[in-house]
Formats: C-alpha cells, sequence, structure tokens
C-alpha cells in the first residue's frame, strides 16, 4: 500500500486530523506539502516530521476559500515537489450554535468553507491536472455527523453530508481524466477541536457510550484510512464515503 | 507478485477464507498470502479440487501454511467445525472472509423454494454462523476481523436478482448489527461490495450479448468490468487492526461507481 514518491497536499494539516495524515503519508513515502492558514509555526513542525522519514516537505499558506490562495498554492506545489497525486480536503471548521440562534454571517462562513472551499480546491487542482495529462485521486474530509445528529450542528452537518454528494458527483465527472474522488468520514477523534469533549467528564462518557469501540479515534487511525484511499490497492474504489469512526450507534 | 503489502502488517496472521478455489476468493486468498498470512481454505464438496490445488500451492510457495478444510458452507456443523479445525491447527484466527455463496438467477415469478433457501442459506445463514463460531475464537484471543463480501444488488436492486438482492441486503446489515456487539471485544465486521465481477461463476451472465457494453458505458463510472484483483486491496484493508482501526460496521464499496448514480 505504499504511497512512494508520490505527492500529496493536504489542506489543513497543521495539526489534527491532517496531521495524523501527513505523517502517515510520509512514513509510506509520499512527500507532503502541508497546507495552513494561520498556524505556521505547527505546519513547520510537520513538514519537518515530514523531512525526519527523508521525505520532502514544503508549508504554503492559503485560506482554502480564497481562490487566488488556492490556485498560487497548487501552482506552487507543482513547481517545488512535482504534479500532485494526491490531494486532502481536510481543512474545516466546527461550531455549535442552537439552530434557533444561528445567524447568516455564521452559516455563512462555515458552508464556505467546509463546502465550497473542497469543490474549489479540487476544481483548481482537476484542471491542471487535466491540462498536464496528470491522473490522480482526491480524499474529502467529512463527519460521522453526515449520518448522525449531534446539537448544534443545523449548519455543520449537512455540510458534511452535503460532501458525499459532492465527492458522488465529482468521482463522476473526473472518471474520464483518472481522477478518483471519495470522502472519509471521521468520528470522534483526539484533536484540538475536540479536546473540550475529551477533558468534559460529564460530556465525554455520554458520548463514548455511543461508539461500538467505546473510545475515541486517534488522528494517526485517520491517517492510515486515508493513505488507503489514496494508494493504487483502492484502484478500484471512486465516490464511496468510508466511515471510520469506531462504529457510531444509530447512524 | 511484486505489489508491496507490508503496510497492512499482517505477516503470520491467520485468515479463513470460504469459496477460495476461483474468482474473488481466489484473488483474496492470493493476496492475504502475499501480505503473509497463512491461510485456511474451505473446500466445498462441489469444488473444483484442481483448482483449489494450484491455489494451494501458489500459497505454499510463497512460505505461508495452507489448512484445507473440507466445508460445506450448507451445513452448520460444518462450519463450526470448519472454525475449531483452524483453531486447532494454527491455535487462533485473525481474519475470516465469508466469500463462498450459491445464488438463483430468473424471473421471481418462477423462483422456488429450492432457490429461495439455496441462496438464502449460503448467503446469510452461514454467514451469520461462520461469524458467530469465529468470534467465540477472536473475542477471547482479544480480537479479530470479519469480511463479509456483500454486493451492489444490496444497495440498488436488479431484476431476476430478488432473493439474492434481499439475502445480500441482510449480510450488509447482519455485518452492521455484529460489530455493534463486538467491536468493545475487538471484533469488527465489516463488509466489502463489489459489483458483479469477471470471474467462472459469473462468465454465463457475462457473456449474454450486450450485457457488458451496456454495463461497462450505463452503470460503471469506472468504464471497465471489475476484476476479482480489485476486491484485495479494500479486504486486505479491512483485514489490518492497523490500517482500519476506526472502521466499524462498514459498507466498502467496490463497485467502480455502480451505485452512486
Amino acid at each position: 500500500m505504499k504511497l512512494l514518491n508520490k505527492v500529496a497536499l493536504i489542506t489543513g494539516a497543521s495539526r489534527g486530523i491532517g496531521r495524523g495524515m501527513a505523517e502517515v503519508f510520509a512514513e509510506e513515502g509520499a512527500d507532503v506539502a502541508v497546507n495552513y492558514v494561520a498556524s505556521a509555526k505547527a505546519a513547520e513542525e510537520v513538514a519537518e516530521y515530514v523531512r525526519s522519514k527523508g521525505r520532502r516537505a514544503i508549508t504554503v499558506q492559503a485560506d482554502v476559500p480564497n481562490r487566488a490562495q488556492v490556485e498560487a498554492m497548487i501552482e506552487r506545489v507543482w513547481k517545488e515537489l512535482g504534479p500532485i497525486d494526491i490531494l486532502v480536503n481536510n481543512a474545516g471548521i466546527e461550531t455549535i450554535v442552537p439552530f434557533l440562534e444561528l445567524t447568516d454571517e455564521q452559516w455563512t462562513r462555515l458552508v464556505d468553507v467546509n463546502l465550497r472551499a473542497p469543490w474549489l480546491v479540487s476544481q483548481v487542482y482537476c484542471r491542471k491536472a487535466i491540462a498536464e495529462k496528470r491522473k490522480g485521486v482526491i480524499l474529502q474530509v467529512g463527519s460521522v455527523q453526515a449520518a448522525k445528529v449531534l446539537p448544534g450542528r443545523t449548519h455543520y452537518a449537512p455540510t458534511k453530508l452535503g460532501l458525499e454528494a459532492q465527492t458522488r458527483n465529482m468521482s463522476v465527472e473526473m472518471m474520464p481524466y483518472g481522477i478518483r474522488v471519495n470522502c472519509l468520514h471521521p468520528g470522534l477523534i483526539e484533536t484540538d477541536m475536540t479536546s473540550w469533549v475529551m477533558k468534559n467528564d460529564e460530556i465525554r462518557p455520554q458520548v463514548l457510550a455511543q461508539i461500538s469501540m467505546g473510545r475515541a479515534g486517534t488522528i494517526r487511525e485517520m491517517g492510515t484510512a486515508a493513505a488507503f484511499f489514496c494508494s493504487d490497492e483502492s484502484s478500484y474504489i471512486t465516490g464511496q464515503s468510508l466511515h471510520a469512526e469506531g462504529g457510531w450507534i444509530g447512524k | 507478485m511484486s505489489n508491496d503489502y507490508s503496510s497492512f502488517q499482517l505477516k503470520d496472521k491467520i485468515a479463513i477464507v470460504t469459496g477460495p478455489s476461483q474468482g474473488i476468493g481466489r484473488a483474496v486468498a492470493l493476496g492475504l498470502a502475499q501480505a503473509g498470512a497463512h491461510l485456511v481454505l474451505a473446500e466445498h464438496p462441489t469444488m473444483n479440487q484442481e483448482a483449489l490445488k494450484e491455489v494451494k500451492n501458489e500459497i505454499e510457495k510463497m512460505g505461508r501454511k495452507v489448512l484445507i478444510a473440507p466445508t460445506d458452507i450448507a451445513s452448520v456443523a460444518q462450519i463450526r467445525a470448519m472454525v475449531d479445525k483452524a483453531k486447532e491447527t494454527f491455535g487462533r484466527i485473525d481474519i475470516l472472509v465469508n466469500n463462498a455463496s450459491w445464488t438463483c438467477t430468473g424471473p421471481a415469478i418462477d423462483a422456488t423454494e429450492e432457490d429461495y433457501d439455496g441462496t438464502v442459506d449460503t448467503n446469510v445463514k452461514n454467514v451469520f454462523f461462520a461469524c458467530q463460531a469465529a468470534a467465540k475464537v477472536m473475542i477471547p484471543q482479544g480480537g479479530g476481523r470479519i469480511i463479509n463480501i456483500g454486493s451492489n444488488f444490496a444497495i440498488s436492486a436488479f431484476r431476476t436478482r430478488a432473493i439474492y438482492a434481499a439475502a445480500k441486503a441482510a449480510v450488509h446489515q447482519l455485518s452492521r448489527a455484529l460489530s455493534l456487539e463486538w467491536a468493545k471485544d475487538g471484533v469488527v465486521v465489516n463488509v466489502v461490495a463489489p459489483c458483479i465481477t469477471e470471474t467462472p461463476s459469473r462468465k454465463p451472465i457475462l457473456d449474454k450479448p450486450g450485457y457488458k457494453e451496456w454495463v461497462t458505458t450505463d452503470k460503471l463510472a469506472s468504464g471497465r468490468w471489475n476484476q476479482p484483483e480489485d476486491l484485495v486491496g479494500a479486504v486486505l484493508f479491512l483485514a489490518s487492526p492497523q490500517l482500519s482501526a476506526q472502521v466499524v460496521g462498514h459498507i466498502l464499496m467496490v463497485d467502480g461507481g455502480w451505485t452512486i448514480h
């Protein structure tokens, strides 16, 4: 399942799940472009880890809903690391706001980052790959919330379910060009974004009780699942959404 | 045989594969062996013994051990005996791939009770009891991975395959439900669901005039026919506790895009 000599661009890779993916990809032999928006120092640490595995790495700043920045990012990675073989649309945000309190601005910002940006980054990447006659693979990062209700996510959950449809539709349109598109749905993963759950003695057991495995996942476990979907061993799998969330009950 | 499967970390795992003499089962058994596993091959009474022997030889050439376990997959007693024999021989069972099945094909209006029982017994009943028997070994040893072969027809209905489609849908849901019960004990059940695959058993269907052209044009986004080897990566992934640790009760479609339309 090696990703030997593949070039991967992972958005939002300075921490959390994106970081786990960057680490595993490097161990499987890939060169990695670590995208970040604000955490330059953390991104550089991830890049250093990649280099410590004997692979090449660059950090590249871009706010993923911004087309000009995304175009510059794709061009720079292509120039410095070579043609991109793997794009992971990992960057995303999650806020918790009750339905009755959610504002237009909160809705628009979250949907922009979680749903329009993966479409935008994929489009810029695919146009470049097709122009350069390169095949490739895209992995979207969704959430167990595509199938499971959690409170205060009337804006977040639709973006993650929407990613499934986006994945399916892009996979069909990009198939003639040899670009596969799949989606990974993580559940509760131990990251900065979920530390408030893990630290809360009241909420944590309630959430863990919903998971068949009875524990949170790790960023490395997301990395290995992602690596499979970006490897040649999954070459007949496209348009799919893989749940990697320890078996959430009732989804 | 140059595939590097070391990342799957399956060296010296013990794997049972039912229906291993041809098609998907054969590809999966060889793939597991290439990844370093030792194999228990379930030998159905009507199986082509020459073909099975070839699979055995190929696996042994890779330096992996093989146990052939005579198993009529329609018999629960024989399925239990197969699992016992595997445990007795190797001391543990890490992976079970429920691949073998029989299916009737034809208009539902003409289906007989034998068609129904034959299809449901070899797709659902045997899978359930094989899972149960394996789990009884896997839970005390600390875990294991079960992979049931599902079908695109469990998702997408199809004329002439009503009983089979219902049976495979049952396999999908069975796998999810069993995961809920056993995941905490380390036993995870997942499904790999192919579309019709170019194998000896499917040949009569594939050879029907126009069928292949219709499917590859209208149904398969990939534009090409599913090959047994296309399933191997998915099975190895779900067999690997390291790679798919968090994947529990999942239906992994390997169908060239058939069910995404």
